[in-house]
This record gives C-alpha cells, sequence and structure tokens, in this order.
C-alpha cells in the first residue's frame, strides 16, 4: 500500500451487513487509526441511498469503508467529503484502465459511470458535534470482476477490459487516489482545486437534456453544483434552477 | 399576613444578622436570605401560592427598592403550573440544510425519544444531505424536553431540533 495513512490499517471480514455500520460502530468503541479501511467478501446488507440496496456478488468486487476524521471541514463544506471521494475513483479507474479507451464521468451527486453504465457507488456517513464533522465513514462499493448485472445499467472493470483483476491491487490503488484528493483538499487552495476537477469531470456538463422534476419533463444543461453540493441547471430561457439529489430525474 | 408585617420582619432579619430565615404559613411562605458580607438589606425570596399570585405582587414592588430579589412560585404542596417558559432550555441546531431523520432506517428504533437523557457524544438525529448522511451528536447534556422537527422533514442550517433541559 504506498500510503501516509490511508489503507495503512486493514480490516479484513468475511461476511458483514455493511461495512459503513461495521465502521460506525467500531469507532465508537475502540480508538481507530485515521485512514482504516474495512473490507469485506460479502456484504449482506450493504447500502446506497436510505432504502436502496448495493447489490454485489460475493468476493467479486470491492465493498470496502474508510475512516477520517476531518475535523477541518466545517458543516457547510460538507459535501466535500463526496467531491473528493469521486475524484478519487475517478482518477483510480482512469489509471487501472489507461491502456483502454473509455469514457469514465462522475454523475452528480457521487456515482461513477464507465461508457454511460455505473461502475461505482459512494455512501457517506458523518458524524456532527457542534458543527464540526468529527468522523466521517467513506463506503465505496467498485464492480470489479462481476459480469453479470442482469436488468441493471452497470458495468465492471472486468466487462470494460475484458481481464480479471486483483482485488488487492485494486484498492491499493483507489487508496491512494483518495489520500491524495483528501490532503489536496486540506490544502490552502484547495476547494477550488477540488471543483475545478470535479466540474471537469461532471457527466453531461453543459449538454442540453431532456431531465424532470415534478412530474414536467424539460430540456435543460447542467451548469455546475453549488457548495451544499446541489445541482445547478440552467433551463430553455437561460434561467438557473437548483435541484436536490430526489428532485431531478436524469435522462 | 400584611404588607407592613412583612417589611417588619425583612428589617428585623436585617438587624439580627442571621443568614436566612424561612417562615411558612397556610397563605404563603417567606424566605429571607441576608448576603454573606453583612450589608444592611437583605435579599429576600416570596414564594405564594398560585391561588393568589395578586397578594404577592405588592410586597414585591415594595421590597425591590431595598435591592431584594423576589420570586413568585407556587409553594411546595401546590402542584406545579405547567412550564411555558422554554428559556431555560437549550436547543440542538441542526448544523446544515437537509432532512431531518429520527432513526438510522425506516425499520430502525429512534434515537433518542422525549424524556431520554442526553450526554455529548450521543446520536440524536440524522441530517441527510446530497446522498449523505450525517449523525447528529449531542454536545451537551440534559433530558429531551421536546422533539421540535417532524420526522422525514426538511430542515435549515441552524434549525432548532430538540430541546434539552440541562438541568
Amino acid at each position: 500500500m504506498d500510503t501516509l495513512f490511508v489503507g495503512q490499517k486493514i480490516i479484513q471480514l468475511n461476511e458483514v451487513a455493511s461495512t459503513n455500520t461495521y465502521a460506525i460502530n467500531l469507532l465508537k468503541d475502540v480508538k481507530v487509526l485515521e485512514g482504516s479501511v474495512i473490507i469485506a467478501d460479502k456484504q449482506s446488507n450493504g447500502r446506497g441511498q436510505r432504502g436502496n440496496l448495493w447489490l454485489a456478488e460475493p468476493s467479486m468486487n470491492l465493498t470496502f469503508s474508510c475512516i477520517l476524521f476531518p475535523s477541518f471541514l466545517n458543516a457547510s463544506n460538507h459535501f466535500y467529503l463526496s467531491k473528493i471521494t469521486a475524484l478519487a475513483l475517478y482518477d483510480a479507474l482512469t489509471e487501472i484502465m489507461k491502456d483502454s479507451q473509455h469514457d469514465i464521468k462522475i454523475k452528480w451527486p457521487n456515482d461513477i459511470l464507465v461508457n454511460n453504465k455505473k461502475i461505482a457507488g459512494v455512501l457517506i456517513e458523518n458524524n456532527f458535534r457542534a458543527a464540526q464533522v468529527q468522523q466521517a465513514v467513506i463506503g465505496i462499493g467498485l464492480n470489479v470482476n462481476q459480469e453479470n448485472f442482469g436488468e441493471l445499467k452497470a458495468t465492471s472493470l472486468k466487462a470494460c477490459c475484458t481481464k480479471t483483476f486483483s482485488l488487492k491491487e485494486v484498492l491499493a490503488i483507489v487508496c491512494k487516489h483518495l489520500e491524495t484528493w483528501y490532503l489536496k483538499l486540506r490544502n490552502a487552495n484547495g476547494y477550488s482545486v477540488v471543483d475545478g476537477a470535479y466540474l471537469n469531470s461532471l457527466y453531461l456538463l453543459n449538454e442540453w437534456e431532456h431531465y424532470a422534476a415534478d412530474g414536467q419533463v424539460f430540456k435543460a444543461r447542467i451548469s455546475g453544483v453549488d457548495d451544499s453540493g446541489k445541482l445547478v441547471v440552467e433551463m430553455e430561457n437561460n434561467s438557473l434552477k437548483k435541484f436536490d439529489v430526489k428532485e431531478i430525474v436524469f435522462p | 399576613m400584611k404588607l407592613t408585617e412583612i417589611q417588619d420582619l425583612i428589617k428585623f432579619v436585617a438587624k439580627s444578622g442571621v443568614s436566612e430565615v424561612e417562615l411558612e404559613t397556610k397563605e404563603i411562605k417567606i424566605v429571607i436570605k441576608t448576603p454573606a458580607s453583612k450589608k444592611p438589606e437583605p435579599a429576600v425570596v416570596v414564594q405564594a401560592p398560585v391561588a393568589a399570585p395578586q397578594i404577592t405582587t405588592a410586597p414585591a414592588q415594595v421590597v425591590a427598592p431595598q435591592t431584594a430579589v423576589v420570586q413568585q412560585t407556587p409553594v411546595s404542596h401546590t402542584p406545579e403550573a405547567p412550564a411555558n417558559d422554554d428559556s431555560k432550555y437549550i436547543t440542538i441546531k441542526s448544523p446544515m440544510i437537509g432532512t431531518f431523520y429520527r432513526s438510522s432506517g425506516p425499520d430502525k428504533p429512534v434515537f433518542v425519544n422525549i424524556g431520554d437523557e442526553v450526554i455529548p457524544g450521543k446520536t440524536v438525529c440524522i441530517i441527510e444531505a446530497m446522498k449523505l448522511f450525517n449523525e447528529i451528536e449531542s454536545d451537551i447534556k440534559g433530558k429531551i424536553v421536546k422533539v421540535l422537527v417532524n420526522d422525514a422533514s426538511p430542515v435549515e442550517y441552524d434549525q432548532p431540533l430538540f430541546l434539552v433541559d440541562p438541568s
């Protein structure tokens, strides 16, 4: 593991309901080193958004959680954790798939798409006291060697590159980029560097598409993301509208 | 007890040099305290039954110029009046814009109920914002008196979420 702290301590589990939940409970019980990673071969109750399950075949994919203590972040900036995680995955996939041509994008707020199909998802659970982030548990699900996704519009590294990957090596690459972006965020101009990179990789940025919200279909183009993480889109009459995660449906 | 009798009593206590006198009758309870520095004007606490508040307002005005402390509270044998004054309570506020959840999942028990004790570090709710789930911990010690927001409803930055009685 070519890092200072992310992934230096790895807790390997055979099966767990959710690595995020395991990490949160661990933090309540014992002192945990920053950068500790909890990884499971099989997650029986991996979670996406509230209530959504993350479906992964056992031992095929990477499902892990990384514990960070970003006490430098205040509540109004907590979306930056989402941005740096998406950027870390973006850079990791770019490095892993550098030999073949693929279109890698960050789909707002933090899904990763390869050739318009979902390859990775992120679920972050923070812990706040007095408006400061005390602990962050960064949950990542990355499809690696799974090939069958049924009806889902999903893909994996193997499906893209037609070869089998070592989960350990993929984990090391993701950890390396997560640490890099986490340290970048702490730099003096970290926020603007992260903002620029995130926008550069954003799926459908500046492209006119049909979206749906409030039961209405309308033409608009994504112009950016505001500080709180809301999607900013430009409507056909040039006015700007902001949307929360479940308020807008992508094409 | 007549107003003049209370005044006489205060003067008597002040002169006597005792630090505290408690007097209770059927209709009134009086506590007179003298500051430790032996200043001539003693501090007075008058406690009267809620049933007769008009009687006790008068002494309050009389004793006030003597830098006395006057409080009107029910005597111990009368039932406590409902506490409408929330100023003694502390609020736990939302650190962000998002959606307020009282439990970690739709089928999970709530983190805290009214009457529960909280201590710093105790999780009281989750605020979901942009797919980030933020466990909010109490930064104070006390008892939950009121939950100010309905489950799964939107909250603003700094919006009070819980009333906590710190006593």
